[in-house]
């Protein structure tokens, strides 16, 4: 089999894993080496789907020894297997890295035999291109569940970042969905890579008795622990929002061993679960384990396995307002508590989750923009972590009119119903009207477009039925 | 005969040669320029009917002396600012910094923090559009192996990015020698390992090529100018780039919106070459 044909195969094989970023990570370069780490991550392309493309992301092999239902390489499923052989994969990471094609690479490899053996082989490729190739550049590894502690350090020891998949977000379902792996081979990794970017997952255990928790196997040298696993409860109100939990958090990008941490990545629609639960565990994930990013993967419906509902097409607007809900724990200080409920398991399909707090919440607006601190400024629709800032820095010099709120960039469509400048409400832009946000029009006008661009594909799936 | 009306309105601005240093030197003038303060701007820009211009020499020395200056007043993240500002070739972004400069050096770094004023806030649009700028450019760059062992790169940035992004591509392939060429300036960064990068006006990749007609669009390269690896490895990437889209998610929108067509005609995986 040629090069090429190869890496159609493995690229194919591997694009559904959703983790792009190449972000975290100030490794500099060496002297007469290659490539440096640029913190903030950078973008090289955009593919035909919108996403984009910033690591060279392929398998080793798909040819894999596990049989997931969800997963195109699984082992009931017929599609051409190829292999790398390890120098190839380096020279096409150096050939294209050199060119700008790419930031780094991110290897991941179906299970090949055991997971430790499938672990090897990876680090072997890792290794070359850091101490052969003198290659600095950003290297993620996906680490397969299960697999030794020893190995997930050595991992570490190369990479920039390194990734187990919870896959499924409840033990039932990944028992069902993914019968080879089991949620302690799935946490027990990951508690390891929190330890190897320097993170005590211990300290983050809630005191409380959690409903679903779960001795993992001991590792040499210490005490079998107890790890919060898909808690069903959302942590206590009064517990810190992710956002603030990860203001204490000392994180270095300059660290030799892991230092853009690790994320994780669940798919979505191929399971019963509700948002609620799926929020609540990913917050969970942030909080205990460190977890830079969640990743949420629609489901994509890939031949026939009755293991998994035969959806006509991926549910990206479940998908797209679960990653809005996200933004919502890293940067605008929000718990999943607030966002969903047991009372409320979903997601409001027309607006963003937002929008949909703001209008459950209308006891605490109007904001007056010259006054609300960057918090209260933060939870208003239409104004974001960069406006919000850049409020907070004009009022200093002047006081702030609606105008000038739209000269600093905040969507007053949006936010015209929530604050207030100086006292007076601003009016709608395009017409002379003062919204007031119980009005009937209010949610209407807060819609957004997204159900209309997305939902088409996506359809409701009757759980109940047999 | 009657005597020339002498308007007290009338408008005195001063014309930089449209260098960073000779900008500065503008911007010195206007400093020690009494009330009203004078405007600053480009030779190139067409005469107002009632302005009186007075032109200002560049002088490398004195733009460096109002820099430190400048810089020890307000600090370097504000003048990065300026600076970004001044490259983003936005209209008025120049002359507005200047009177940016002018309340620096009266305020210090605290007068960026104004942003209710127009002319505050315009210069730190430019500054956040120079910013993104380079930030694109340092992704979209693509190099091209040439047949010596050197590698190029041809860039059509909208801001003027090239000394925001050098210190980047320096850093990274510090053992290549690299030029990147920013087509619509004729200029570009040169590197040689073990040296620090250069600025180059006028540049071209080959001189007997540019010069004649019909040689293809700006960034062709001779094919027979390129490494002999180069033409292989460019299609492996346009393979894995159509082989990483998932097909039940295709949104070209959505990807013309992250990167604009006009870009893409410098992109290997959106077909060039």
């Amino acid at each position: 089999m040629d090069a090429s044909t190869k890496l159609s195969i493995l690229a194919d094989a591997a694009k559904y894993d959703a983790s792009c970023s190449s972000s975290g990570s100030a490794r500099g370069n060496a002297p007469g080496g290659l490539g440096n780490g640029a913190v903030g991550g950078i973008c090289h392309s955009w593919a035909a789907d919108g996403r984009c493309v910033s690591l060279l992301k392929v398998l080793l092999s798909n040819a894999c020894a596990y049989d997931c239902a969800y997963c195109v390489n699984r082992r009931s499923n017929d599609v051409p297997r190829a292999g790398f052989e390890p120098e190839e994969l380096v020279r096409l990471v150096i050939d294209f890295y050199k060119r700008n094609y790419i930031e780094g690479v991110f290897i991941s490899s179906a299970v090949l035999g055991c997971p430790d053996h499938t672990m090897e082989r990876m680090i072997g490729v890792a290794k070359t291109l850091r101490v052969r190739e003198r290659w600095n550049g950003y290297l993620h590894l996906k680490a397969i569940p299960g697999s030794s502690v020893e190995l997930v350090d050595e991992a570490a020891r190369w990479a920039d970042r390194v990734s187990v998949n919870v896959e499924l977000p409840s033990r039932a379902s990944l028992a069902r969905v993914a019968p080879d792996k089991t949620p302690a081979a799935i946490f027990g990794v990951m508690r390891a890579l929190a330890r190897a970017s320097g993170f005590e997952p211990r300290k983050a255990l809630p005191a409380a008795e959690a409903p679903d928790k779960l001795a993992l196997p001991a590792p040499a040298g210490s005490a079998a622990e107890p790890v919060p696993l898909y808690a069903a409860r959302p942590a206590p109100s009064g517990e810190r929002s992710v956002m603030a939990a990860r203001k204490g958090r000392a994180r270095d990008p300059g660290s030799a061993v892991l230092p853009a941490g690790q994320t994780t990545q669940l798919v979505v629609g191929a399971s019963p679960e509700s948002d609620a639960t799926i929020l609540t565990l990913a917050e969970n994930l942030y909080l205990a384990y460190d977890v830079r990013r969640v990743y949420y993967s629609a489901f994509m419906p890939a031949g026939r396995d009755p293991r998994v509902p035969a959806l006509p097409g991926p549910p990206l607007l479940r998908e797209h307002r679960l990653y809005q809900a996200d933004w919502l724990f890293r940067f605008y200080g929000f718990r999943a508590d607030e966002i969903l409920g047991p009372d409320r398991p979903y997601l409001d399909a027309d607006l963003d989750p937002k929008c949909a707090w703001a209008l459950r919440n209308l006891d605490r607006f109007p904001v007056e923009v010259n006054r609300a601190d960057y918090l209260e400024l933060l939870r208003v629709p239409g104004i974001g972590p960069r406006s919000a800032s850049r409020i907070v820095k004009a009022r200093s010099k002047a006081r702030l009119t609606a105008d000038s709120l739209k000269a600093l960039g905040v969507v007053m469509k949006r936010a015209a119903f929530f604050v207030t400048c100086s006292g007076s409400a601003p009016t709608l832009p395009g017409s002379t009207r003062r919204p007031a946000p119980d009005a009937a029009y209010a949610r209407a006008a807060l819609t957004d477009g997204a159900a209309l661009a997305l939902a088409p594909l996506q359809m409701e799936f009757d759980w109940g039925a047999p | 005969m009657t005597e020339p009306r002498v308007d007290i309105d009338e408008p005195v601005t001063l014309a930089h040669d449209g260098s960073w240093p000779g900008y500065l030197c503008a911007c010195a003038e206007a400093l020690n320029a009494p009330e009203p303060v004078p405007r600053v701007v480009g030779y190139d820009a067409p005469l107002g009917l009632f302005e009186s211009r007075m032109a200002v020499a560049r002088d490398d020395g004195r733009a460096a002396a109002l820099w430190d200056r400048l810089t020890a007043k307000a600090g370097v993240p504000a003048m990065r600012i300026v600076l970004e500002a001044f490259l983003s070739e936005r209209p008025d972004a120049r002359t507005n910094a200047a009177v940016v400069i002018r309340r620096l050096r009266r305020d210090g770094a605290e007068a960026l923090r104004d942003l209710a004023d127009p002319v505050v806030l315009s210069v730190d649009k430019a500054a956040n559009r120079s910013r993104r700028e380079a930030e694109r450019t340092t992704g979209i760059a693509r190099l091209s192996e040439l047949a010596d062992g050197s590698w190029y790169a041809p860039l059509e940035p909208e801001c003027d990015v090239l000394p925001l992004v050098a210190d980047h591509f320096a850093a990274r392939f510090a053992a290549m020698r690299f030029a990147l060429h920013d087509l619509r300036r004729g200029r570009a960064v040169l590197h040689e390992p073990g040296r620090p990068w250069l600025l180059a006006d006028g540049f071209a990749l080959n001189r007997a090529v540019s010069d004649g007609e019909g040689d293809g669009a700006p960034g062709y390269i001779d094919p027979l100018m390129l490494s002999s690896d180069e033409s292989r490895i460019r299609d492996l990437w346009r393979r894995y780039f159509s082989a990483t889209a998932i097909e039940g998610r295709l949104n070209p929108g959505l990807q013309s919106a992250h990167i604009p067509k006009k870009y893409w005609r410098l992109l290997t995986e959106m077909g060039r070459g």
